[in-house]
């Protein structure tokens, strides 16, 4: 993992974890995994996949391209008046809105970022719930 | 065959689980009774809020198996599984349990804090007792 994908972790961290988002996600913002301790609903981001890094003569940096997953995962228990599958996708739409169309980095300059694509909604059960992922690919490139 | 049954369900066991209870060798616990989901407008289910459908209910509850740990909803989650053993009557009337919508929370004790048992299945032993396969999550 590079470098650059790390700025851009700690960009997106910080862009999702605002109000706008977390009245939605009450259980936080996560990267990979959520904790133990963590309550559904919340949001789980992760780079999942790289773009081959482009360079011009001399072997000089030119270009980064990543796509990174958010993911809204909601259970039966989130809300009480919202169907888990619509609150997550209100909660989808909030990431998209506080992310916006760039990010601020440190040393390098975010040239790309937005939605690249939708991920398939998928549901996995867990004793007497089930839980609902939504979620969409960002596509977020830096030179 | 019925008339004891029915005798050993409706009037001796949950005698016996209150003279339990009163000796302190079991628990009591609330059944808390989700409202009937409704379909939202996407298709989807709105669990209601939860209420007490039975409270003070004696129970005694075991382990059944080595608990485990598995990745669900992208978080690790530790569970383990138990049988609570419990009566079929309470009050005078019969607990209809269901597992869609009922929940278990054993009552404090002492230094033991309230426990929520979530139900996987329920075993009803020829309607006398109920043995019921319950989760609870760490």
């Amino acid at each position: 993992m590079s470098a650059i994908s790390e700025k851009v972790r700690v960009a997106l961290y910080t862009k999702l974890n605002v109000s706008g988002v977390t009245t939605l996600a009450t259980g936080g913002i996560f990267e990979s995994i959520a904790p133990e301790s963590a309550s559904l609903p919340y949001v789980i981001f992760q780079r999942q996949a790289a773009e081959p890094v482009v360079y011009s003569f001399g072997i000089n940096l030119q270009l980064e391209s990543d796509l990174w997953a958010i993911r809204a995962v909601t259970d039966e228990d989130s809300n009480t008046a919202k169907e888990p599958q619509g609150l997550g996708e209100e909660i989808l739409a909030a990431c998209q809105t506080a992310i916006g169309t760039s990010l601020t980095l440190t040393g390098n300059t975010n040239v790309w970022c937005a939605r690249f694509q939708d991920i398939a909604p998928y549901q996995d059960p867990l004793n007497d719930r089930t839980i609902y992922h939504r979620g969409f690919l960002l596509r977020v490139a830096t030179e | 065959m019925a008339g004891v049954l029915n005798d050993l369900g409706q009037t001796i066991l949950p005698s016996v689980f209150s003279s339990l209870n009163s000796a302190g060798i079991v628990d009591t616990m609330t059944i808390k009774a989700e409202s009937a989901a409704s379909q939202g407008s996407g298709g989807g289910r709105i669990k209601g809020t939860a209420t007490d459908y039975k409270t003070s209910v004696p129970v005694s509850y075991e382990p059944t198996q080595r608990g485990g740990r598995i990745n669900a909803g992208d978080k690790p989650v530790s569970s383990q599984q138990y049988t609570l053993t419990m009566p079929t009557h309470h009050g005078g009337s019969r607990i209809d349990l269901d597992p869609k919508i009922h929940r278990f929370v054993v009552n404090t004790r002492g230094n033991e804090p309230p426990k929520t048992f979530r139900i996987i299945s329920v075993g009803d032993v020829s309607g006398v007792v109920f043995e019921v396969i319950c989760e609870r999550e760490g």
